[in-house]
């Protein structure tokens, strides 16, 4: 009976490729950080509310050069808010956009003039193009204008 | 501090155990003209001496018992006890289609509507049933004599709704009612008013909210309230774009994992309104209802107190017509901001390694940190490129290759160690040159 003998070495090629693809490329050495912080808008308040955003979209430059191409982890979201002290009810939310994803995002209810940490989009795609909003709703206070006693931030823990 | 578990969670069914009025209520079958009511087929059985009408309700009855005891099994019985009747009978099929036709006549404006005459519980059950059983016009007929009936109450139906429509498009829209905006929330209408995206039945019941608040001297900002709650809720895709502040992915800046509450008083009202029997019939959207209930997705929303929504989802029940009056408290409007409105638990026993980043990038400022600095880096200010100047080239591979080494292998790897720096050598980039380097 003729008995095959298999070779590693004539499947080495096979092996590797294998290897890279069960790989994924996911090897992050750097831990680093983006802080990014802006006023929301002054919010022209009507007897229905009105609502002030705050945008925080990372750009090309917001990253090392070291990173185009690379795979990149996000680690979870610091965020610090403002208020609108002349106002009513304020809610505030944040809502997260994946890369280039103006119409897909999730929002997660936060305080005024607070902070914290989230990790609810930890596992979403992130990178250039991601971005944070945000959002702030007031209702009327007596004052017609509104100002954000403050500014808003975000910073976004990531590793690459 | 310990782990306080949240008080109450949705994920089960709240009204497993609690009666539904509307599912429990006897039957009462129409004995005017309308057709349902006429014809028998004698000889074929119990079910068949029901009228088409009747027989319906009682399956959108059981399968609403179904939908409150979570017994699945019950109500796929029931529709197939469904489809095996109504097979046999032709007749009934014209008669359905008949019906169908008239109640798409009615919300056309063309016709009368099918379901007038039947009691409330009768035409709950069949606004909510989602069996199949009735066409979707048939529903929102059944709704809409749902909440013309709910104003009976009051001296003439007619106006107060109009009144109340009045209101509700003065208060909400400025004067003029837009139509109906289109959920989900995105980057472009994230600034647009949440009461633009209330529906048509929303708009409805509001109106009525409207109209019976100022008949019982409530301040207005009340329903302004919940409309603007129900208007957040479609906004968001029916909350389906919002995540649970209860979900343990939120800490606050020491790490501690925090979680949110209503206040014991508004627990106790959630509570109430969601294992009582008004639930089962209320015009307010239940979805809704479980859904800003929950203090994880509620109690960062809320900005006064839960009595005036209770009132509400009893009034415009079945059980509404036993409540006469609202309580004097509502004359006027109580605004609470949200953090002296909220619970907080910081829990202490859980709690995540701060991040601790190699570079930051403060509003276009690079700095390598200390950890950058012990690891061995050095900075470009220009680009925030990191340079290791202990890193071997990347033509200079390590003699280990990860052969030698039992700890470099891909899965040791890929198991994303947080080994230092400097011993972290297999980048994407070069693995290609490993690959070479081994095939050579």
């Amino acid at each position: 009976m003729k008995r095959k003998m298999i070779c590693p070495c004539k499947y080495r090629f096979g092996f590797l490729v294998a290897a890279l693809f069960s790989f994924n490329g996911a090897v992050y050495a750097v831990d680093a950080t983006i802080t990014k912080t802006a006023a929301p808008d002054v919010i022209t308040v009507i007897s229905i509310g009105g609502t002030g955003l705050s945008f925080f979209g990372l750009r090309n430059t917001d990253f090392p050069d070291a990173t185009a191409g690379r795979s990149m982890k996000l680690r979870g979201i610091e965020w610090r808010t403002t208020s609108y002290p002349q106002t009513l009810d304020e809610k505030v939310e944040l809502c997260y956009f994946r890369p280039f994803q103006g119409l897909e995002n999730n929002c997660r209810p936060i305080w005024p003039s607070m902070s914290g940490t989230l990790h609810d989009f930890d596992d979403l795609p992130f990178g250039r193009g991601a971005s944070v909003t945000i959002k702030h709703h007031v209702k009327d206070g007596g004052a017609r204008l509104a100002y954000p006693v403050g500014t808003d931030s975000v910073t976004y823990h990531y590793s690459y | 501090m310990n782990t306080i578990v949240t008080r109450f969670s949705l994920a089960d069914s709240r009204l497993a155990s609690v009666p539904s009025s509307a599912a429990h209520s006897p039957l009462v079958l129409p004995v005017d003209g309308e057709s349902n009511a006429s014809h028998t087929e004698g000889g074929t059985g119990a079910i068949s001496t029901l009228s088409t009408l009747a027989r319906q309700l009682s399956e959108a009855a059981e399968r609403a018992e179904a939908r409150d005891t979570r017994k699945v099994t019950r109500d796929t019985l029931a529709s197939e006890a469904y489809l095996a009747t109504k097979a046999q009978s032709d007749y009934e099929g014209a008669e359905l289609l008949a019906r169908a036709r008239q109640a798409t006549g009615f919300i056309d404006g063309a016709d009368s509507n099918p379901f007038k005459g039947l009691a409330r519980d009768q035409l709950s059950l069949i606004a909510h049933d989602e069996g199949g059983s009735f066409t979707i016009n048939e529903r929102r007929a059944a709704w809409k004599e749902l909440q013309a009936s709910a104003a009976s109450g009051t001296a003439n139906t007619a106006n107060v709704s109009a009144s109340g429509r009045e209101i509700m498009v003065s208060r909400l829209f400025l004067g003029i009612e837009p139509p109906v905006a289109k959920a989900p929330m995105t980057m472009l209408n994230m600034s647009q008013s949440a009461y633009d995206f209330l529906t048509r039945d929303d708009r409805d019941l509001l109106s009525q909210m409207y109209a019976y608040a100022q008949a019982q001297g409530a301040d207005l900002r009340n329903v302004d309230n919940v409309a603007g709650l129900l208007g957040d809720y479609r906004h968001h895709n029916d909350g389906r774009q919002v995540l649970n502040a209860n979900n343990g992915k939120g800490y606050d800046l020491e790490g501690y994992m925090v979680t949110v509450d209503f206040q014991a008083e508004d627990a106790a009202t959630a509570s109430r309104i969601l294992n009582g029997s008004a639930i089962s019939s209320t015009l307010v959207d239940r979805g809704f209802l479980r859904h800003f209930l929950d203090p994880g997705y509620g109690a960062l929303k809320n900005t006064s107190d839960l009595a005036f929504l209770e009132q509400m989802v009893i009034k415009f029940s079945a059980e509404g017509a036993a409540q006469i009056s609202l309580d004097r408290k509502f004359a006027s409007y109580k605004s609470i901001s949200i953090n002296d409105n909220v619970v907080v638990t910081t829990h202490k026993n859980v709690k995540l390694h701060p991040f601790e980043a190699h570079v930051t990038n403060v509003d276009g400022v690079w700095t390598l940190t200390e950890k950058g600095k012990a690891a061995g880096y050095i900075l470009d200010k220009t680009t925030g490129r990191l340079i290791e100047p202990t890193a071997r080239p990347d033509d200079q591979a390590p003699p280990t290759l990860g052969r030698e080494s039992p700890k470099h292998t891909v899965m040791d790897f890929s198991a994303d160690h947080r080994d230092p720096p400097g011993t972290r050598w297999l980048k994407p980039g070069n693995l290609f040159k490993l690959m070479r380097n081994f095939l050579s």
